[in-house]
């Protein structure tokens, strides 16, 4: 008996010892909370440095000579909907007016060749109130169109910008 | 006689259990100790990994109020701005004086990539100080407007910058 309850002492010992192992595996190697609110604070930033960064940019495809901004660009076409009333690329054979043409070079120029670049997904939207003022973009981290998954972590940033009767929402939300 | 031999072979049983639990005790402490090591060297890899990270985006705010790269009207320099024309006129400056700006850039190599629009299209390596044998490094890219000063226009563009280790 005394020999029997040794062997099993032993074996719990053991089995202990693996629980504990294991235990001790899960605790690092699953994110802590500093590097979740880590990779949060980053796309928050990214965002934030994306939006000023394009508002900012002046366009000289649109017009060489006046160049505006993709910020004016916008506005011109909130106050201007639904197609805007500045002309793009008058000289080219395909003048286009502001709205088409910002939701172009955003969606191709800008957030292609930065978050979608960089493997993240995103949601740009431009809204008076509730209303969207150019049609919203939205791809996911795998590069296909479509919104962030419901369970992805979001990060964004929101820029208010005047026109000269209200104020509208430039927003990008980053999710990986 | 036989009452003997029970004994050695009772004796003999129980040595070879002894053995048993010696041994597999053994592999159980050197699996422990393989499994303890591999975890050290990941977990210090990661070390490293977050340490170059922190370095590169210490870099890039550094470089953001560097006078040589800021903009500035009536020698008053306008934050979170960069002035396209002194990147340029300072690429070659930095390149010669690369110790004097170790102290303040390290090891790192520093990028900005112009994209839209495209006309301007294009790479300056502003900074590159690689370390004799790095063994790892870590990229932050952040975007930025470059301002030219000579159109009064901003450039939308990428600053890159790559820390050693």
């Amino acid at each position: 008996m005394a020999k029997g309850q040794t062997e099993i002492l032993g074996i719990a010992i053991v089995v202990v010892l693996v629980i504990m192992g294991l235990l001790f595996l899960l605790r690092f190697s699953t994110p802590g909370d500093s590097d979740i609110l880590k990779q949060r604070l980053g796309r928050a930033q990214i965002a934030n440095n994306v939006i000023s960064a394009m508002l900012a940019t002046s366009d000289t495809v649109c017009d060489a000579v006046k160049k505006p901004r993709l910020q004016d660009l916008l506005i011109d076409c909130a106050e201007n909907q639904p197609s805007g009333s500045v002309v793009c690329k008058q000289q080219s054979t395909k003048p286009t007016l502001s709205c088409q043409y910002v939701k172009g070079v955003i969606a191709e120029e800008i957030l292609a060749k930065t978050v979608e670049k960089w493997k993240y997904g995103y949601e740009f939207s431009v809204k008076r109130e509730d209303k969207l003022i150019i049609p919203e973009l939205k791809k996911t981290s795998a590069g296909q169109d479509g919104k962030c998954p419901a369970i992805a972590e979001l990060d964004s940033q929101e820029y208010p910008l005047p026109t000269t009767t209200d104020i509208i929402k430039v927003k990008l939300k980053i999710c990986n | 006689m036989s009452t003997h031999l029970l004994i050695m072979k009772k004796a003999q049983v129980k040595m070879g259990e002894n053995i048993a639990v010696l041994l597999l005790f053994t592999v159980l402490l050197v699996l422990g100790i393989i499994f303890y090591v591999q975890y050290q060297r990941g977990a210090l890899r990661d070390e490293l990994r977050e340490q170059r990270l922190k370095d590169a985006i210490q870099i890039s705010q550094r470089i953001a109020y560097l006078p040589e790269v800021q903009c500035s009207e009536d020698a008053i320099q306008k934050e979170n701005c960069y002035d396209g024309v002194k990147i340029e006129k300072a690429t070659p400056i930095l390149k010669a004086n690369k110790n004097y700006y170790y102290g303040i850039l390290g090891y790192s190599k520093v990028e900005i990539e112009l994209l839209y629009p495209p006309s301007d299209a294009k790479t300056i390596l502003f900074y590159d100080n690689k370390k004799p044998g790095t063994v790892s490094e870590e990229m932050v890219q952040a975007p930025i407007a470059v301002y030219l000063p000579n159109e009064d226009r901003y450039v939308f563009a990428v600053l890159k910058v790559v820390a050693y280790g």
